[in-house]
């Protein structure tokens, strides 16, 4: 699926470079950008799936409405991705099958 | 202390939730004028949807996101902060006692604030656009496109093609057009019946400085070499694990099939509701945007210190929310007797009042010529309706052929809008389809019923909250 689903910058990003991790992967991110942005750069978009389809969620608004993007931040639960600013060494955890919790 | 710099148990004069256009304009009227202002807002920076990160764009100033963004966007954070407002940004609130204390998670954090008034300036959320296959990913929104251009200079990826109806979707072609970015195709759907009536509004719109506007965008578009198919009747998204292509048909009922990475679906915006109708803030349907909206202030049930304004109290665009947000900070400081009375202030408030009788005639145009036609508010029974429990359209249908008079019996029955976007993503759609069914008007079947938590709270949020009389009565229905 990444290689289907890439988003692109066409412009220069305006905060440094930084990591995070995602469901134990370390990935890259650029301060400023959202948590959902970050990962959608990533080429991981999925913030869980949804019983009883198990259909994948994956930002849809961008802007607190959907809640789509749901995923657990350094151990808590229910943060929009959208709405959060990404930082150094934070810790996002999907509910994908098998992985996060 | 706190990140206001104030300390927790301070009761402001007044308590803004939202940093839009309409916000931000009350704020700058009511600090300017002394009163202490609090501006909560969830987004990374003020500025709104519309003037989403005008102060932190990746964009070098004045570039790709128009002339607008960049001149209006920056005067207007420019002026809040100057007010001596205190903005808080990153700040979700989910609940508001009736004596005005406002519960938030900051930084994701547990917080409250106290206020003598609290204004509602949450704006509009995009109109639900129920389509065959629109859970696939690769399907977005248009304003979710213009949420990573703006805030991070990011694309989907392409061929992309757009469809709807609305100003937004010219707004965003005339941006990807700046930026480079390609548009397979953009699939205008076909107007509702009733668009005519807008016609007797046209001189107002012409009038009221949104028209000139508007033409210029319709002109970049075309500019850009766009294909524009005008009257789609129908729109399906198709792939197995992601969006592959778009299929679509025209006045003539033929299939046509576009490939696709990337379809951003707009049908124009409506005033986000929970919040308000958590509180109790009386709701009347407004046939023009086919949407509900708050009812006018000083209505019977209306909430005691509890001000809407702007697009989240009906859709007026940025001009008519700035505006309507400048008026409703001279009306809180006229009520807490600071304003000063003379000619000038007079005749400001008579030109403002004008200002927006003719901006808020004018709209009814814009209203009744992007209204999604009614099919398109009531899909086909197949079509997913509500994302969060994958209810489809024909289940709602079913439900109210058998006795279900509105939403809240529906939500029993189906859970659509129990899910976590608590029906911002289904609620006018099920409103729609219940009074297809049952041919009533929406204003008879109403809307889903809201409670707070207005937002996701975890119960580790409301337990971190002081456990006195408001706290209880905030997590209490009724």
């Amino acid at each position: 699926m990444t290689d289907r689903f890439r988003f692109r910058r066409i412009v220069a990003p305006a905060g440094p470079r930084i990591t995070f991790t995602l469901d134990g992967r370390v990935l890259e991110a650029r301060l400023g950008d959202s948590v959902a942005v970050a990962m959608m750069l990533a080429g991981y978009p999925a913030c869980g799936s949804l019983p009883p389809t198990g259909r994948v969620r994956v930002p849809y608004c961008l802007m607190g409405a959907c809640h789509e993007c749901l995923v657990r931040v350094d151990g808590r639960s229910m943060h929009q991705a959208c709405l959060l600013p990404v930082r150094t060494g934070m810790c996002i955890e999907t509910d994908l099958e098998g992985h996060g919790s | 202390m706190t990140s206001s710099g104030l300390p927790d148990d301070t009761v402001h004069d007044v308590i803004i939730i939202g940093a839009g256009p309409a916000g931000l304009g009350v704020a700058a009227v009511t600090a300017g004028a002394g009163l202490l202002t609090l501006v909560l807002d969830e987004n990374m920076h003020p500025g709104g949807q519309i003037y989403r990160a005008a102060s932190h764009s990746p964009f070098p100033q004045g570039q790709v996101l128009g002339k607008d963004y960049w001149r209006k966007g920056t005067r207007m954070i420019r002026r809040a902060y100057a007010s001596g407002a205190h903005i808080i940004p990153r700040a979700i609130v989910w609940g508001i006692t009736p004596d005005h204390v406002v519960m938030a998670r900051v930084d994701g954090q547990p917080r409250r604030f106290a206020a003598r008034c609290v204004v509602l300036a949450g704006g509009a959320m995009e109109r639900p656009f129920p389509i065959p296959g629109w859970t696939l990913p690769g399907v977005m929104t248009v304003g979710a496109a213009q949420t990573m251009l703006k805030a991070s200079g990011v694309v989907p990826p392409t061929p992309m093609v757009i469809a709807g109806r609305g100003p937004l979707i010219w707004l965003l072609a005339a941006q990807y057009r700046r930026a480079g970015q390609d548009i397979a195709a953009i699939l205008i759907t076909a107007a509702d019946r009733q668009w005519w009536k807008g016609l007797a509004a046209l001189p107002f719109f012409l009038l009221s400085g949104d028209a000139w506007y508007g033409l210029r965008l319709l002109a970049s578009a075309v500019m850009h070499r766009v294909p524009v198919h005008r009257g789609v009747m129908s729109i399906c998204a198709e792939g197995t694990a992601c969006l592959e292509q778009v299929r679509w048909s025209g006045k003539n009922g033929q299939d046509k099939v576009l490939p696709a990475r990337t379809l951003l679906l707009h049908h124009g915006v409506v005033p986000n509701p929970n919040l308000a109708m958590a509180l109790g803030v009386p709701h009347v349907w407004d046939r023009a945007q086919a949407s509900f909206r708050p009812a006018p202030a000083g209505t019977a049930g209306y909430p005691d210190g509890i001000v809407c304004v702007g697009d989240a109290a009906g859709i007026g665009g940025s001009r008519l929310a700035a505006l309507g947000g400048r008026m409703a900070g001279q009306a809180i400081v006229a009520a807490r007797g600071r304003s000063r009375r003379n000619l000038l202030n007079w005749l400001h408030s008579v030109s403002m009042r004008a200002r927006i009788a003719l901006a808020r005639r004018g709209r009814m145009f814009v209203d009744c010529m992007f209204r999604p036609a009614s099919h398109f508010r009531q899909p086909a029974d197949e079509t997913v309706i509500c994302r969060c429990e994958g209810v489809i359209a024909g289940q709602v249908r079913s439900a109210a052929r058998e006795g279900c008079i509105g939403p809240n019996q529906a939500k029993a029955f189906l859970r659509c809008g129990m899910g976590p976007c608590q029906g911002r993503l289904c609620g006018l759609t099920v409103s729609d389809l219940i009074a297809q069914t049952r041919d009533r008007d929406p204003a008879d079947v109403g809307y889903l019923n809201q409670r707070l938590p207005a937002r996701p709270a975890t119960l580790g949020d409301m337990a971190a909250m002081p456990a006195d009389s408001a706290a209880i009565r905030a997590v209490t229905p009724g």
